[in-house]
């Protein structure tokens, strides 16, 4: 191991006990989203830059979702590394069946518990603290390193990293994102499958209930649809080569993280009815009744064709209209790509883990780096009780995944050469 | 004076009191009385007037003071049949006043009709009642039998406090047969209703996020299943009495022309409306819950455990659903020979010169209270113009030849054409 590796290991180890406690301050800095005020939980980020003097600015499209944006520059020419998390949190779910205060912040049994202690105030901890040490290295080291601490995640706002990227990308694009999403710390994620998102109206007449001959009932031909989208789920599926040889390789390990029918789950498309509403009494017969759709498309799957084929389903019933709400592209990175190997090394060194590249389920802000061309990948902690009663973070596990952060970006940017 | 010239007596008086019988609807109507919230005291107390100008012994009942109901008795000559005339007070509120060419309190005369909110549903019928029971009145020395007329509050909201109060309490409502006003269509004569079941269908999973599919079952689609497997429930065979059957095919035109096509064969099935949809919070979590609210109208002959039965059984293929009833009323019905739609039938003919239709009804009166205890009950009014719309009103011509066939029809009930039957 080299010197500088060593003692940026030391570094870590010293801030121990900080570093639990920065975790533990931001989870009380409450900031769920929605309404996404993050300015309490920014300002703690701010404070343990500012002790360590490394250098942000606040981006603040809008005044209470506030972006952190910092950038050192190394001794030498180098790619550019930027790191990225976010400072809001889902809102807190079921405050009645925790067994603390859902805000608690408290450290116990060697774990941080609390509303996003997980997802994904431990990652975004980790990548502030990864930057402030290799800011007091920074006469050691190539290239250029960039924070981003957004806000307005949970909800796909604007005001977050995609604020950044489309008003700063110059700053904030890089050569290769790091994201810290909880996940497993046993797999890298290199890509995602992509929200389609749709809502369908029915209209009729309507009538009273009692008179089912004068009007159609929307809810009864929405019940039909919902049947008739599921064909959606049947859609042939051509995944690229380095998707379908990921998804082979990481299948025990992917249904061992996200239970039995993941692994296959991500070579599918899959359709969640998220919300299906119809009528206002019971005893008329509803003229009104709407599906929002949320289908998940496998890579080598356009958007453009599944809403073809949704559009084709939809058209059958003539009193149903269809809107796309939100459509991205599936993406992906290169499985290969030198942060892959570079987290694989390291954790592998600090955690003994064996760690394996695999795409994922669900969303992150990574993709948003990926669609702009940027190699993106995504490494964290076990997602334990995200959006559920006592969330929490295992602050052994935790310290691995800090490490294996710290050195993967001093290892890239070590290499003093751009990609 | 024979039983010929009593008819002529009673339609002289109707013509006679006409601008008289229109004006008391109108200030009936100016005596607002939505419910909710159901206060019906300034109405009733229209009513109340009449029968101290008319000289006729009238009793409040109000078990909840803000809902009195009218209860007056004439006893006859000799003994004899006992006839129920029932109407309501109360009416629907009015919540787009804005949408009224008229003003929904004003019982304003116009074109020949009344308008303002109630009108149809039902003061016009509560006021043919009413003065069918004062002319009546006028001819008790020479009726056999007992005449009752009721005017109850607290039916739009189920009739805990009007007719089913009476009905619990003051058993002398009862009598042996029923005739209400309820609007609908003066060519027919509903004999039975529909029964109704409310039942809900509550779907629950464990839930997740909306990109784990395979981590719970979505309460929506299985909701969406669900939905689609009830739909066997409009396909239930159905057994009908021979004589209602036979009642509502002859109806079935007139069915159809009142209710819109489709509606003669609806009536003698059962129908399922999924009213209300309710399920997932957002659109990319895998929702793990979902409520279907269903109304099944059962028809005349069948019964509301034969629907509740058979979607039990549809429910009970998804482990994850269950069924919760939410209410219901049976179906139920009269003998559509009964005597009493023989005299509105020639009640009618002899008034309009058409012949009116026996038929069940697709919604519901408090006519079904009598019918549960064993009464034949009977509801004969106006077509039912705007009810619950804006503008309601009632057409004078239309509503004047009502009150003359309710009159003739309920006059010869007491004198016993016929033979008498309870059911």
């Amino acid at each position: 191991m080299s010197d500088l590796r060593r003692r940026l290991l030391a570094m870590i180890d010293a801030d121990r006990d900080a570093l639990v406690d920065l975790l533990s301050r931001l989870v009380r800095a409450r900031s769920p989203n929605p309404p996404g005020d993050t300015r309490a939980a920014a300002a703690v980020l701010a404070g343990w830059l500012e002790v360590r003097g490394a250098p942000y600015r606040v981006v603040a499209c809008n005044p209470t979702m506030p972006n952190l944006i910092g950038s050192i520059e190394g001794a030498r020419a180098g790619p550019h590394l930027v790191l990225n998390g976010h400072i809001d949190t889902f809102p807190p779910v079921a405050a009645e069946r925790w067994t603390d205060d859902p805000f608690s912040g408290r450290i116990l049994d060697d774990k941080v518990w609390g509303t996003g202690s997980s997802d994904m105030k431990q990652g975004t901890a980790s990548l502030v603290a990864v930057y402030g040490w290799l800011h007091a290295l920074k006469a050691e080291i190539g290239g250029r390193l960039t924070l981003t601490a957004v806000s307005d995640e949970e909800t796909f706002g604007p005001n977050g990293a995609r604020y950044l990227l489309e008003h700063h990308s110059s700053e904030v694009l890089g050569d290769c994102l790091l994201n810290a999403e909880p996940g497993a710390p046993t797999t890298v994620r290199f890509a995602e499958k992509a929200p389609l998102w749709i809502g369908i109206d029915i209209e009729t007449v309507g009538a009273h209930g009692a008179y089912p001959h004068k009007s159609p009932s929307a809810t009864r031909i929405a019940a039909a649809l919902i049947e008739d989208l599921a064909a959606i789920e049947e859609t042939d599926v051509e995944l690229p080569p380095a998707l379908a040889r990921a998804i082979a390789n990481g299948a025990p390990e992917i249904d061992r993280i996200h239970l039995a029918g993941a692994a296959a789950n991500m070579g599918r498309v899959t359709l969640n009815i998220g919300t299906w509403n119809g009528g206002m009494l019971v005893n008329m017969l509803p003229g009104h009744s709407r599906i929002e759709a949320d289908i998940r498309l496998p890579w080598g799957v356009s958007p453009t064709a599944m809403v073809a084929k949704v559009g084709k389903i939809v058209a059958r019933y003539s009193h149903a209209s269809m809107r796309v709400i939100s459509s991205q592209a599936p993406e992906w990175s290169d499985p290969d790509h030198i942060m892959v190997d570079l987290i694989r090394r390291n954790a592998h060194e600090i955690a003994g883990l064996n760690v394996r590249p695999i795409p994922s389920l669900a969303g992150t802000d990574a993709r948003l780096w990926r669609q702009r061309g940027v190699p993106a990948f995504t490494y964290g902690t076990t997602a334990t009780n995200v959006a559920m009663p006592d969330e929490h973070t295992d602050i052994n596990e935790w310290l691995g995944v800090v490490k294996t952060h710290a050195l993967s970006a001093l290892d890239y940017l070590s290499r003093g050469a751009t990609k | 004076m024979s039983l010929q010239a009593e008819r002529e007596q009673l339609l002289i008086w109707i013509d006679k009191e006409r601008d008289e019988l229109v004006n008391f609807l109108a200030s009936f109507v100016r005596s607002a009385s939505p419910n909710p919230p159901g206060d019906t005291r300034n109405a009733a107390a229209t009513l109340i007037e009449w029968f101290a100008k008319a000289g006729l012994p009238a009793r409040t009942i109000a078990p909840r003071p803000e809902m009195p109901n009218i209860v007056a008795s004439l006893q006859g000559s000799r003994p004899g049949r006992h006839l129920v005339l029932n109407g309501h007070i109360d009416h629907f509120p009015c919540n787009d006043a804005d949408r009224w060419a008229r003003d929904p309190w004003g019982g304003q005369i116009a074109d020949g009709r009344i308008y303002g909110r109630g009108v149809s549903d039902m003061k016009n019928g509560t006021v043919a009642l009413l003065f069918t029971f004062g002319w009546l009145a006028k001819l008790k020395d020479r009726l056999p039998g007992r005449l009752t007329f009721t005017a109850v509050s607290d039916e739009e909201t189920g009739g805990t406090w009007g007719a089913k109060y009476l009905l619990d309490h003051h058993p002398e409502v009862l009598g042996d047969c029923l005739l209400n006003a309820e609007p609908g269509a003066p060519t027919t004569i509903r004999f039975g209703e529909k029964g109704i079941l409310r039942a809900a269908v509550i779907i629950e999973t464990s839930g997740c996020h909306g990109a784990y599919t395979h981590k719970s079952s979505s309460a929506t689609r299985l909701a969406a299943r669900i939905a689609l497997e009830l739909a066997a429930v409009d396909d239930l065979a159905v057994t009908m009495d021979a004589a209602v059957e036979r009642a509502l095919d002859e109806a079935a035109d007139e069915i159809d022309r009142i209710h819109v096509e489709g509606a003669a064969r609806l009536i003698k099935r059962f129908t399922l409306n999924i009213g209300v949809v309710r399920g997932g919070v957002k659109v990319n979590m895998l929702p793990g819950t979902c409520r279907l609210e269903c109304d099944v109208r059962v028809p005349v002959g069948e019964s509301v455990e034969r629907a509740l039965s058979a979607m039990r059984v549809i429910v009970a293929r998804h482990s994850e659903a269950r069924l919760e009833v939410m209410g219901f009323t049976e179906p139920n019905w009269s003998d559509p020979s009964h005597p009493m739609v023989g005299h509105l039938r020639d009640a009618c003919v002899r008034v309009s010169g058409v012949r009116p239709f026996a038929i069940t009804s697709l919604g519901a009166s408090d006519a079904r209270l009598w019918r549960m205890k064993g009464v034949p009950a009977f509801t004969y009014g106006t077509t039912a113009t705007n009810v619950a719309m804006p503008d309601e009103h009632t057409d004078v011509e239309e509503w004047i030849d009502v009150v003359k066939t309710l009159t003739l029809a309920a006059h010869a009930y007491l004198h016993g054409e016929g033979a008498a039957c309870r059911t």
